[in-house]
């Protein structure tokens, strides 16, 4: 097996025996050890303790498990039981053992391990384990239940460089190595880093697949697990945190050195649970040095250009006038900032608009533009201000300043339009009072109003159509029009008769009265004139189907009138109004039809 | 002892109304307009927000609250009450161009998808009157035609086939631009829901679920129109036409 220098916990758990401590409890035929790594260790290193019997016989063994309060267990009581037999003799060695690590640092005992064999108890006297300092290194001292991974599984954390100024981009790659004995299945937890003390941007690069690759002289697999841009916020020494992850794999293959048994199956292969990290790295930042820092530096750290932008160099009063600030580069675009302009106070200025265009593959680089949106507020020829910027070039080590030029431009007196007037702020002024205080907003015309506002109207005029139409038929019918014909001569008849009346002029009186209902039977029955007498108008009338009472009682008026206009008989004048009531009457009676 | 008990109803009863309306709206709204032009704005938003919780409402009061928010630099707030104010009247040029000017201030405006032709010229359109003209314009415009159809029918001396043509073209064109206007402008007022970005910026996911995919950043001040609510989540289509969910934390409904 290969030592590769540099690497990180370079030291093997079979290689620890030179440190061990041997503490031989020994009965006649039973010895008990208990055995340890390491005696000093720095907190977070992992150590093992073991604690071994031998013994002649055939009874079981109790365990008493020591105190192991101020450690982390890693793995254990991990057990392996032999026997062998010697001289028809049984015997039967095992051991149990811990892979512990440090909280903090002091002095601690592992006390109060205890065997019983066959009935005897043996105490198993304290190990002290001195803890001092922190490593760094053993946070990648891996291990799989006892078997040292290390040179066979790992992670690097690989930095572009090792010094860099305040600002200035460290790129961190995690890189996994996987011997081709060890076979990866799945990760089962995974500790990210956190990168305290820097700005950090998530870089593309990371890959899914295992490409070959030669590391201190041996073949790897390897996947770049994470990549990060980082930008140092102070000075000093960092720590670039650690990657941790829990890792399911499957070893082929391989022989454990603490597994008596795994030699007996040559290529077995089993998967198991591994805990790896990557180291710690100490990087170290240096803080900007002291130049000519002008008034526009604002901590901007790599390399950048500076320009300023206006659509058009002529405006109408109130048109928004859009002021571009342009920066490009490379360097951290997230945290750049260019100081506000100062701008012409007839200008109302909004706030700025920022928009941000990043490329994270490699070196971080990508645009920032502040647009600011001023309204002119009063006609006549302006400068946009200069806008200047500063920044640190870390290759140069040197400050760069630009400074970009006014921009003029003409505001000309004509009320911008967008299609509603904007007015300025100051003319836009509140209600002085107010209408209402209960007033619904947006009333708007129900759905029933409106189907009955549509419905109403098409039903009236249906209904009017067919009843004008209706009305026409009736006015065309002929016999509706003799009827007609016949209620209007009759109706004039009989309001001459009434004026006669009146007159008390009984001599025309009588003939308009008998005229009126000759008349109406005339036009109405279709009597010649020249055949009209009262026995002819009794005649037709029953014909027509009329009650015979009612056509003897027409036949009797017109006989009576005709008595009272010709014969010389008394009471013409009084009769005159019985005369009238009954013509009435009767045509009355004719026009409703109800005789 | 009934008269005392009476009396002493009364009385109280003068004294909670007393305390409930310790002013009329139209004084406190005074007020606030003498604190608003007295510049004293933060004292004016308390008095006209003061009105508003009392649930007293009206385009003025609205309109003046949106000014305030305006004049105290938040956008999201004074968009809203210039749009609940735009609400009763379509028309006012005045909330128009203060809602313009609002609007200028939005930090990220989401741009709108210009319209199709034909929805843009009826959009416009029907934005000429209020859906109360625009009733009113088709019903007289529907009456007039049924009125030539049916002198049609009864073969009217004046409703020769030439004049009513006429008649009818001119009638139908009206209607054609009547119809979709009231149409629009009701739909407008009734139908459509929409809210306002309040928060300086507001998340909208494909899901009403916070989840892992980075979610769309939307800024104070935005108008959105609201196509679904459930439990704490609206669905809302963006001026750009996408679609999506987010908190209704966070946003005021017009």
């Amino acid at each position: 097996m290969k030592q590769h220098k540099g690497f990180p916990g370079k030291f093997f758990p079979f290689l620890i025996f030179s440190f061990l401590v041997c503490f031989a409890n020994s009965a006649d035929a039973q010895k008990i050890y208990s055995k340890v790594s390491k005696k000093t260790v720095a907190v977070n290193e992992k150590f093992e303790v073991n604690f071994s019997y031998e013994y002649q016989g055939s009874s079981s063994v109790n365990f008493t498990p020591p105190d192991l309060d101020d450690f982390l267990i890693f793995s254990g009581p991990n057990q392996s039981r032999s026997i062998s037999v010697t001289n028809n003799a049984a015997t039967i060695t095992g051991s149990y053992s811990y892979i512990l690590s440090a909280r903090k640092l002091g002095t601690y005992q592992i006390a109060g391990a205890k065997f019983t064999i066959e009935g005897v108890t043996h105490n198993i006297q304290p190990i002290t384990i001195k803890v001092e300092g922190s490593s760094a290194q053993d946070e990648s001292g891996d291990y799989a239940n006892g078997r040292d991974i290390r040179n066979k599984l790992f992670i690097r954390a690989i930095v572009d460089k090792p010094t860099a100024y305040l600002g200035e981009q460290i790129t961190v790659s995690y890189k996994i190595y996987v011997s081709p004995d060890v076979r990866p299945e799945y990760i089962t937890h995974a500790k990210l880093p956190l990168y305290e003390g820097f700005w950090a941007e998530e870089l593309e690069g990371s890959s899914n697949y295992l490409t070959p690759e030669t590391y201190n002289g041996t073949q790897y697999n390897t996947a770049i697990l994470k990549k990060a841009a980082l930008f140092p916020t102070r000075s000093g020494s960092l720590k670039i945190s650690p990657i941790s992850l829990t890792l399911s794999v499957i070893f082929s293959g391989s022989s454990s050195n603490y597994d008596p048994f795994s030699s007996y199956h040559p290529g077995s292969s089993s998967s198991e649970e591994v805990k790896i990290s990557s180291p710690v790295v100490n990087v170290n930042i240096l803080p900007l040095p002291n130049g000519d820092t002008s008034k526009y530096f604002t901590g901007a750290v790599g390399k950048f250009s500076l320009e300023t932008k206006v659509a058009k160099r002529k405006f109408k009063k109130n048109e928004p006038v859009k002021f571009q600030i342009i920066l490009n580069g490379t360097g951290n675009i997230e945290l750049l900032d260019v100081a506000r302009p100062t701008f012409n106070k007839s200008f109302e200025v909004l706030d700025p608009n920022i928009t941000k265009t990043k490329n994270n593959s490699g070196v971080i680089s990508g645009s920032k533009v502040i647009e600011y949106v001023l309204i002119p507020r009063d006609g006549g020829k302006y400068s946009l201000p200069a806008v200047g910027f500063t920044w640190f070039d870390p290759q140069t080590k040197t400050y760069e300043t630009l400074k970009t030029k006014e921009l003029p431009i003409t505001v000309i007196n004509e009320k911008y339009n967008d299609g509603l007037t904007v007015e300025t702020g100051e003319e836009i002024d509140i209600y002085k009072s107010a209408s209402s205080f209960l007033e619904e907003q947006g009333t708007y015309p129900a759905g029933w109003f409106v189907v009955l506002s549509l419905f109403l109207p098409l039903v009236s005029a249906a209904y009017f159509v067919s009843y004008k139409r209706k009305e026409f038929a009736r006015l065309n019918d002929p016999a509706y029009k003799i009827k007609t014909a016949a209620q209007k001569l009759a109706a004039e008849k009989m309001s001459k008769a009434r004026l006669l009346l009146n007159e008390k002029n009984y001599d025309k009186f009588y003939s308009e009265a008998a005229t009126a209902l000759e008349g109406y039977l005339i036009t109405r029955h279709g009597i010649q004139l020249s055949e009209m007498t009262s026995a002819k108008a009794e005649e037709t009338l029953i014909s027509a189907g009329k009650d015979p009472a009612f056509a003897l009682e027409i036949k009797k008026l017109l006989d009576d009138c005709e008595l009272m206009r010709f014969a010389p008989v008394s009471g013409k004048m009084e009769r005159m109004q019985e005369v009238y009531d009954r013509a009435s009457s009767i045509i009355e009676r004719l026009e409703s039809g109800e005789e | 002892m009934i008269k005392f008990l009476v009396f002493g109803l009364m009385f109280t009863s003068v004294l909670c109304v007393g305390n409930i309306y310790p002013q009329t709206p139209e004084k406190e709204f005074e007020e606030a307009n003498s604190f608003f032009q007295k510049g004293d704005y933060s004292s004016a938003l308390e008095k006209y927000e003061g009105l508003v919780s009392k649930g007293f409402k009206s385009k003025e009061l609205y309109f003046n609250l949106g000014l305030t928010f305006s004049r105290l630099g938040e956008t999201g707030n004074s968009i809203l009450y210039l749009e609940k104010a735009r609400k009763y009247d379509k028309n006012n040029q005045m909330i128009a161009a203060a809602i313009v000017n609002e609007n200028l201030k939005i930090r990220e405006r989401i741009a709108k998808v210009p319209e199709f032709f034909i929805f843009k010229f009826f959009n416009d359109m029907s934005g000429i009157f209020g859906v109360w003209t625009w009733f009113t314009l088709m019903i007289i415009l529907y009456i007039l035609a049924l009125a030539l159809a049916a002198s049609f029918i009864l073969k009217y001396r004046y409703a020769t086939i030439r004049n009513t043509l006429i008649a009818g073209s001119v009638l139908f064109l009206g209607l054609v631009a009547a119809v979709p206007s009231f149409i629009l402008s009701r739909e407008e007022t009734a139908d459509k829901k929409e809210c306002i970005v309040l928060s300086s910026q507001i998340e909208m996911f494909s899901i009403p679920e916070k989840t892992e995919e980075k979610p769309l950043m939307i800024s104070a001040g935005n108008k959105l129109e609201i196509l679904e609510t459930i439990s704490g989540w609206y669905r809302v289509l963006l001026p750009n036409g996408k679609t999506g969910w987010i908190q209704k934390e966070g946003t005021g409904q017009i």
